[in-house]
């Protein structure tokens, strides 16, 4: 352990993450702790907590933040225990396919989701069809709060089953199998020694997935659902004057996500999980008779269909015409999507965007490795302090970072440097989407590193090996697969990354995906239609882009399992 | 001559008793015009009330009105601006029978006409060329091209290539010329016209413009949802007297206070006193609309 090299990295990424996101985090902040000629001041954020209507913004969040986890847990446990236990049909495929949910913004989703929930939309009409409904429910309208939960949990569901999969992976048989010949019924087994000991995922996960629910705009929009939190912030942001509350309501949102981040690493810290053995090499996996395999097959599958329902409804919406009160659209054509090949925004943003990401998965790799390796590697101070500070870009809503970004980059401020004479903002996109994306890469690194054996790479030092040379053949190639599928959730979430897109490309020809989709949105007519062809080129290749990823990562040993 | 005052007029020296009498009438108008406008103010409250009772949601997103209700989603209808409006209108037409299941009206009395506007940018590179398209605009055959159907053409004039854009022109002149009319698709509307039916007193409710913001936001926007409820349950009970009184119970808002205290807590720039008056007017009528629907449930 080179402590110089560790007191190095920290102080490096420290001040490149003071920079780049306390700072413009800061300068919004300051609008809720500040008054001009006054000086700090906390009467903002009190007043926030006496306005009945902020206060019950900030529960609905709260709640739907702890619902949309709890469903999110009860879609992946089993799906993670399922794929983890058994062989079953198509199971490499299947268990790549349910992951891709994550990858459509909601914004887009919600589309699709209109045309299947609305008042004349296709599930009011299957089941007017079936007889089940005599007239139409507004699903949109009346179940905003479990709308909402169930949107989330189906949009954020892989994110619990990518780390209890992972904890899974590390569990020691052996523990099992005790359990096992001491005459443990299956069931107890569970509850008893295979969930306690996957605990470290379900919260390492669950914290992720209930600050993005927390703080989660888009779906919210969707339902018109406007007594919570970030929509409050979000319609305050946008009134127009000064209106300091907007910012004392993320001050304390902010609060919020960073106690519960807080709580779910004292949990993990507590877990004796990251000194357990490392687990034999062999495989625990068990043929199903064919016809229980294709239930598990089916499940899987149905999950998938379920999670992908608005996306299909993207699919449908960008080749049909006359989509209103059928299942399905009437006719087929391919109009909107020739339409949209030919509008000016359409390739160039596929291609702005693919710039962008790449730029900020590189960046995220090179940071969270380093931040990773201090964090676990070495035993410097406040090194716990570091591994906090870099996951509190999933507590800041993106909107708040965009309008940092958006302040200090115009003309003669600090970060006007980030873009070009011509307008360009790759500088700025690619640092913008790296500082949100990079705790997905660190807390990837981190599990890698953690639950990879360090007495591996002790041997490979004792053996004279040079700490490049081991971090090269042993360290590297053993959290390659967590390295992986982190870089791949960053790479896949700047793609269709919508605050700091919306917010900050101002420019038709700098314009990323998102830009595009959102502007050919409000086109008079067709706008959802075209909106939905794009939103259709790039899930396609999203979904490629991550089919290959588990495919590759599957030939070198296994994505998600080590 | 002791009724003199500063506003005295000549006829007022004839007598004192035409003086006195002229003095009552004086007060007299002014005393139902007070009341006039207040009950003006307060009618056009609760109108709004009423609307904002019947609506699925507010949005500052023009397009998405139209939308929902072409989707079928707002049930009756919402509010749009004409063009947005007509292109669903258009975009709704069954292509067999040409008829569209959208239809756009423009509500009389209280519907503003009014045209975006265009301008040179300062510090624009080629002025010149600017204000040649800014002139261009204001010809016959641009003006046209807002109003005609597509892929028509008739002399020097031609319509848009693709898609009728249904907005309307600002020249006044091609109104009153039969020819452009007739080419125009929408031909009903006369926005000159219409815009007469719309009155706007400024020195009545000029200075109301923003604190009219501030109460809708408090009445309609952030009590939506009790305000919902308490509309059904007045619908339910057939709208008994006390209960629709306490939901239409507008007495923090109104001319008079709206003018002066909403206004002046606006006015002074203080964040904190314009958010803790917001809280105050929130609850006010979140905790009116509640107790409405007690009242309604009780039948009174």
């Amino acid at each position: 352990m080179n402590k110089g090299l560790a007191w190095f990295l920290m102080l490096g990424v420290t001040a490149l993450f003071g920079y780049f996101f306390v700072y413009p985090v800061a300068v919004v902040l300051k609008e809720a702790f500040y008054i001009e000629g006054e000086g700090v001041t906390l009467s903002f954020v009190g007043q926030v907590f006496s306005n009945p209507v902020y206060v019950e913004g900030l529960l609905n969040a709260f709640l739907l933040g702890i619902m949309s986890t709890v469903v999110c847990l009860l879609i992946a446990y089993p799906l993670a225990l399922l794929a983890h236990r058994y062989l079953f049909p198509f199971k490499k495929s299947l268990s790549a396919l349910i992951l891709i949910p994550l990858v459509l913004p909601p914004f887009v989703g919600a589309v699709g989701v209109k045309q299947i929930l609305g008042v004349k939309g296709a599930l009011n009409t299957f089941l007017m069809d079936l007889g089940i409904l005599e007239i139409p429910f507004d699903w949109l309208g009346e179940g905003r709060f479990w709308g909402i939960v169930i949107m989330n949990a189906l949009h954020l569901y892989p994110i619990l089953y990518m780390n209890i999969a992972a904890s899974l992976a590390n569990v020691d048989p052996a523990m099992e199998e005790a359990a096992q010949n001491l005459g443990c019924s299956p069931w107890r087994r569970l509850l008893k020694i295979t969930f306690p000991l996957t605990l470290p995922g379900v919260f390492a996960g669950g914290a992720i997935v209930f600050i993005w629910a927390f703080t989660e705009l888009g779906v919210p929009l969707v339902f018109d659902y406007t007594r919570v939190a970030p929509v409050q912030v979000f319609d305050g942001i946008k009134d127009l004057g000064v209106n300091p509350f907007p910012y004392a309501l993320v001050a304390v949102m902010l609060l919020i996500s960073t106690i519960v981040f807080l709580i779910s690493k004292a949990i993990l810290g507590n877990s004796k999980l990251g000194t357990a053995p490392r687990p034999k090499g062999r495989s625990s996996e068990k043929a199903l008779p064919f016809y229980k395999g294709l239930i598990v097959a089916l499940i899987f599958f149905g999950v998938f269909f379920i999670a992908s329902l608005p996306h299909l409804g993207v699919l449908f919406l960008s080749c049909g015409e006359g989509w209103y009160g059928s299942i399905l659209p009437e006719r087929l054509t391919g109009q909107h999507f020739e339409e949209a090949l030919g509008h000016p925004l359409v390739v160039p943003s596929i291609q702005n965007s693919l710039i962008y990401a790449s730029g900020s998965t590189l960046v995220d790799l090179v940071l969270g490795v380093a931040i990773a390796w201090v964090v676990v590697r070495s035993n410097i101070r406040g090194r716990a302090l570091l591994d906090a500070l870099v996951m509190l870009p999933l507590a800041v809503p993106g909107l708040v970072l965009a309008f940092g970004y958006l302040i200090l980059s115009q003309e003669g401020k600090p970060f006007s440097w980030m873009i070009f004479g011509n307008g360009n903002p790759l500088i700025l996109l690619v640092i913008a989407y790296a500082v949100r994306r990079l705790p997905y890469v660190v807390r990837a690194a981190v599990a890698g590193l953690q639950q990879s054996n360090i007495t591996l790479e002790e041997a490979a030092r004792s053996l004279g090996a040079s700490p490049a040379r081991t971090m090269k053949r042993v360290a590297l190639p053993l959290l390659g697969g967590s390295l992986i599928a982190g870089a791949i959730l960053a790479f896949a979430f700047a793609m269709l990354e919508v605050s700091d897109s919306l917010i900050l490309a101002q420019q038709a020809e700098h314009f990323p995906i998102t830009k595009a989709i959102y502007t050919l949105l409000s086109t008079l007519g067709n706008g959802h239609e075209l909106a939905a062809s794009l939103g259709v080129w790039s899930m396609l290749f999203l979904a490629i882009s991550i089919i290959g990823a588990v495919v590759l990562g599957g030939k070198k040993g296994g994505l998600f399992r080590m | 001559v002791s009724c003199l005052r500063e506003d005295s007029k000549w006829v007022d020296f004839q007598s004192e008793e035409e003086f006195e009498l002229a003095k009552k009438k004086e007060f007299e108008r002014k005393e139902a015009h007070k009341l006039a406008v207040d009950k003006g103010w307060e009618e056009g409250l609760k109108l709004i009330q009423r609307i904002s009772a019947n609506s699925r949601y507010f949005t500052d997103s023009a397009s998405k009105p139209p939308h929902d209700v072409a989707q079928g989603n707002a049930v009756m209808a919402g509010m749009v601006i004409d063009f947005y409006g007509w292109t669903y209108v258009e975009a709704c037409k069954d292509k067999e029978t040409g008829e569209s299941r959208m239809g756009f009206v423009m509500p009389r009395g209280g519907t503003s006409v009014s045209v975006d506007p265009v301008a040179v940018m300062k510090g624009t590179k080629r002025p010149e060329l600017a204000q040649a398209f800014v002139n261009f605009l204001l010809t016959r055959q641009a003006q046209m091209i807002w109003a005609m159907p597509p892929q028509i053409e008739s002399g020097q004039v031609r319509g848009p290539k693709y898609r009728a854009l249904r907005r309307l022109p600002v020249r006044r002149d091609l109104y009153e010329d039969e020819l452009s009319l007739s080419q125009m698709i929408d031909q009903e509307t006369m926005p000159y016209e219409a815009a007469k039916e719309f009155t706007y007193e400024y020195g009545l409710t000029g200075k109301l413009f923003t604190p009219l913001r501030t109460i809708v936001r408090c009445m309609c926007i952030d009590s939506h949802k009790e305000m919902k409820s308490a509309w059904a349950a007045l619908i339910a009970a057939d709208f008994p007297p006390k209960a629709t009184a306490k939901f239409h119970d507008l007495s923090l808002v109104s001319y008079d206070l709206s003018l002066e205290k909403v206004r002046g807590v606006l006015k002074s720039g203080d964040p904190v006193a314009v958010a803790k008056m917001q809280g105050e007017l929130s609850g006010f009528f979140r905790t009116n609309y509640r107790e409405a629907i007690q009242l309604a449930k009780e039948g009174e």
